[in-house]
């Protein structure tokens, strides 16, 4: 146990399938975690992600796969052997037991000595601050805490693995981003690996250090949480992470280093990639709402920029962001989000704007969606 | 999670069930489509039932008085539920003990109770006629639905008491903020909402007034019910043919389902889930309306509780027969520890082990019903709530003619008592073990697990130290409705097993009422002292089904 505590224990999911009745949860997911990474699960409701994160601990038991932490395979294990921690969304902190009995109470299962059982709980208790409530009753505690509580006792025991099933989301915005620093501090410290489930992407961009984005059963797309922000592969991982503003439509025409989209009357100018564009062939691209700036009306399009024309539909003021709206066709709408420094003023609605952008902060996507 | 262990448990649950409730029910049900001789098949016990009046009148007895109970209930408990839920009347824990306390009463001992007061020979009825009201007797038809109503009134107050205090202040401040006044909110917000507690409360009033054997047996005078006339038949044809008893159980079942089915379909499509995030609030009455109010709400519970005090005094009182002299004496509680020892200690004995099985396979079968789903839990659930729908009587019958003869015979001896006693009291149990089971998180248990313990250990060292106190009120409540059961032991007794309510019962009838009194106190205390001393919960919670 020492050993996985200094190096942290790999996590190896081969080919993992799980089907309730017609639906299929979990379709052939194959992951391979590195010791002590933060990896984190995310996905909307109903996409397999606690369905995964419940077959490595062991209460689902998938109908197809194997799972392995280093070279021990432990799928076969019941979920009392497999020597997990598990933090549970409604906590799950034992009603009947002190702060500090909870904490303790795997240790007892592992039968570690009295004194050492002492030490280590109040280090774990320490590790999130709650040394000082460790003779409380939980219905004395806040959610927060309570996490806190749930979070020590399911370190305290070394676990090869960490498992954290959206252990966020029943508390308030500003206790959340506290939190999940806190989680990923410690995390860092103890080395631990930890597999992360949760539906909110600010979260996951926050504290992995890979994230597997979920759809329908299948992993959709595994990456960094920069690379996935930047260059989702598809759209549904785009939108899923916050940007909206995809268009899609035929190629018209093409030079050395653009393809040009024309969608109804607008067209549109893209990076060519390595896989180079035929004219006819349906194309859908992001430009995220960072990307795109206020111009002036004279501005044309060059080499390097884009030129997008609209109408201001609505603008929100939100301090230092300005979030606005812009109208370019009937059916499409698209969001721009700028400095409110660098616009200095407010737009008003009905009014006309050019939008500026550089060819190559747009991203096409790897994968397009068949049923565009 | 679905360990050996578990599956175990249900295997045992469905056996227990095919054995001792399946086996029975079905023997009867097809003993009544045979002839007197028991070989040909027949519809005739059934065209006999409705063609003649001796049948017939006990079922549409039974079914209109039943109803009227209900009515009766749903007048008492409901503004009493009212008044002690949502106004500021003074003493609203000593109303919710004495508004729950008559249910835990053996009803046959009620009915005894009021004849002391209202009989031929009754206190109130000799003074009503001495300052020249002509007053006969509450013997008769009132009288039961009276009896009824005054026991079993508990069972709405208590379900809309609930109902009431779940209501989130908030859809009655939208109603009042639209304009409606209080009155006018009580009747379209709050009074709709709790329709459906209502309907269960008079579910569980009907249900336990159809099957009731005792009262109409002491104060129903020969009116005839289905209970009473079941067991006339078993006592008539003792070793004769039992098909007519059979079609008599089988349409009382048969009455009792319908009656829940109608009431399931009902509340299928009306049934809110309400969670209440602030306390309730409390309507503040004015000082004449609010003594109005604490006069009546005193009243609607302490007159159902009157009997009983009497009853109590009476003990005490010196008896030849059913005459009564002014003299206090102790000799009707010597008559009972002399002669009479054997129906108190079966009574306890029986109780005890039955209270110490239903607990423990009920908070078994509670535990699989809730946390397993499959067809076989589904199936299980249908099963174990059976009992609730058929009558002691029957049940007691059933039970009879099955096991007297064949591989099994248990006829006549205390197995057989005790066995129906579990049955019986099994439904209860498993509820009330379920309804607490389901606000256990499951994650609380997977935690346990997560951290090394196996699902048997943590059920052990979590699960069973959660439903902790849960357990003592089921176990109390069970110990409470084993010792005054009448309808099954009245069935089943013999000389050897006889229990203390089948002695009471006798008592009665033969009008030996000093010894009859002196009994139902000690059944009484030894329901209602065990009540308070392990389990106020209960009292508080008022959760009984």
């Amino acid at each position: 146990m020492n050993h996985s505590q200094n190096h942290g224990t790999s996590l190896v999911i081969k080919g993992i399938r799980k089907t309730y009745a017609e639906t299929v949860a979990l379709d052939h997911i194959s992951l391979t975690i590195e010791p002590g990474e933060f990896f984190t699960l995310l996905g909307p409701s109903g996409c397999g992600k606690t369905t995964l994160l419940r077959s490595v601990a062991g209460f689902v038991i998938p109908d197809h796969g194997e799972v392995y932490f280093d070279e021990q395979r432990i799928d076969t294990l019941p979920p009392q052997k497999r020597n997990i921690g598990m933090v549970f969304q409604d906590y799950a902190i034992f009603p009947h037991m002190s702060v500090s009995a909870n904490v303790g109470y795997g240790l007892k299962s592992r039968k570690v000595p009295t004194e050492e059982a002492k030490k280590r709980t109040e280090e774990a208790l320490q590790l999130v601050g709650m040394e000082n409530l460790a003779h409380r009753l939980p219905a004395q505690l806040s959610g927060g805490q309570q996490q806190r509580v749930a979070v020590a006792r399911a370190v305290v025991v070394r676990p090869s693995v960490l498992l954290m099933d959206e252990p966020l989301s029943n508390l308030d915005a500003k206790l959340r981003i506290q939190m999940r620093r806190d989680i990923r501090e410690m995390q860092t410290s103890l080395k631990i690996t930890t597999v992360y489930v949760t539906h909110d992407q600010a979260e996951a961009l926050a504290v992995s250090d890979r994230i597997a984005v979920m759809k329908e059963g299948r992993v959709e797309q595994l990456a960094s949480p920069d690379e996935l922000y930047r260059k989702p592969r598809t759209p549904f991982v785009a939108r899923f992470l916050g940007n909206e503003n995809i268009i899609s439509g035929p190629v018209v025409a093409t030079t050395e280093k653009t393809a040009t989209i024309k969608r109804n009357q607008a067209e549109y100018r893209i990076p060519m990639t390595d896989t180079r564009y035929e004219p006819g062939k349906q194309i859908s691209f992001l430009i995220r709402s960072e990307m795109l700036q206020f111009t002036g009306e004279s501005t044309a399009q060059d080499e390097h920029h884009g030129i997008i024309r609209g109408i201001v539909e609505h603008s929100e003021y939100g301090g230092s962001l300005l979030r606005s709206f812009i109208r370019i066709e009937d059916d499409l709408v698209l969001e721009v989000l700028s400095l409110y420094e660098t616009v200095g003023r407010f737009p008003t609605e009905g009014e006309p704007v050019v939008l500026r952008y550089k060819i190559e902060d747009v991203t096409v996507f790897a994968e397009q969606e068949e049923h565009q | 999670m679905n360990s050996l262990f578990w599956k175990l448990v249900k295997i045992g649950a469905f056996l227990l069930f095919v054995v001792f409730l399946i086996y029975p029910m079905s023997s009867i049900f097809i003993s009544s489509f045979r002839d007197a001789e028991g070989t040909q098949f027949t519809w005739a016990n059934y065209g006999e039932f409705f063609s003649q009046a001796y049948y017939w009148k006990s079922l549409y007895n039974s079914v209109v008085l039943s109803l009227q109970a209900v009515l009766l209930s749903i007048a008492i408990g409901l503004p009493l539920a009212y008044l002690v839920g949502k106004t500021d009347i003074p003493g609203k824990t000593v109303l919710k003990t004495f508004g729950t306390l008559p249910v835990v009463l053996p009803t046959f001992v009620g009915a005894y109770a009021w004849v002391l007061l209202l009989g031929r020979s009754g206190f109130i009825s000799r003074f009503l006629n001495a300052i020249g009201i002509p007053f006969t007797s509450i013997y008769g038809w009132w009288g039961i639905v009276l009896v009824y109503a005054f026991t079993y009134y508990p069972f709405v107050f208590l379900l809309v008491l609930g109902a009431l205090q779940s209501i989130d202040p908030a859809l009655e401040e939208a109603s009042l903020s639209l304009g409606h006044g209080r009155v006018n909110t009580t009747f379209r917000v709050t009074l709709p909402l709790v329709i459906p507690s209502i309907l269960s409360g008079g579910l569980l009033v009907f249900m336990q007034a159809v099957e009731n054997f005792g009262v109409p047996a002491i104060i129903g005078e020969g009116l005839p019910v289905l209970a009473t006339r079941a067991y006339q038949l078993f006592i008539n044809e003792m070793g004769g043919n039992p098909s007519m008893a059979g079609a008599l159980s089988i349409i009382l079942l048969a009455t009792t389902s319908g009656v829940l089915v109608l009431q399931r379909l009902y509340l299928a499509k009306k049934s809110f889930t309400m969670k209440s995030t602030r306390p309730i609030e409390i309507i503040s009455l004015g000082r004449v309306p609010r003594t109005i109010a604490t006069i009546v709400a005193y009243t609607l519970c302490l007159l159902p509780l009157l009997p009983f005090t009497v009853l109590i005094v009476t003990a005490f009182l010196e008896y030849q027969g059913p005459v009564m002299h002014y003299n206090l004496t102790l000799e009707n509680f010597q008559s009972v520890f002399s002669r009479a020892m054997r129906p108190v200690k079966n009574s306890y004995q029986y109780t005890f082990i039955t209270t110490f099985f239903v607990t423990g396979i009920g908070v078994l079968i509670g535990y699989v019903l809730t946390r397993f789903r499959s067809i076989s839990s589904t199936v299980l659930d249908l099963v174990v709530m059976l009992p609730f729908v058929i009558a002691g009587t029957v049940y007691g019958l059933a039970l009879t003619y099955s096991f007297n003869t064949g591989p099994l015979i248990l006829t006549g001896t205390s197995t057989i008592l005790v066995i129906s006693l579990i049955m019986r009291k099994l439904p209860f149990v498993v509820r009330s073990s379920s309804s607490l089971l389901y606000q256990i998180s499951p994650s609380i248990e997977e935690a346990s697990i997560s951290l090394g313990y196996s699902p048997p250990r943590t059920f052990w060292k979590i699960t069973l130290r959660l439903l902790g106190s849960g357990i003592l009120s089921g176990a109390v409540l069970a110990w409470v409705t084993t010792l005054a059961e009448l309808s099954s032991s009245i069935v089943l007794y013999t000389a050897r097993t006889q229990t203390m309510p089948v002695m009471i019962y006798q008592a009665v009838t033969s009008t030996d009422y000093g010894r009859a009194s002196a009994l139902s106190v000690i059944l009484i205390i030894s329901t209602v002292v065990p009540l308070f001393l392990v389990n106020k919960t209960i009292l508080k919670r008022g959760t009984l089904m």
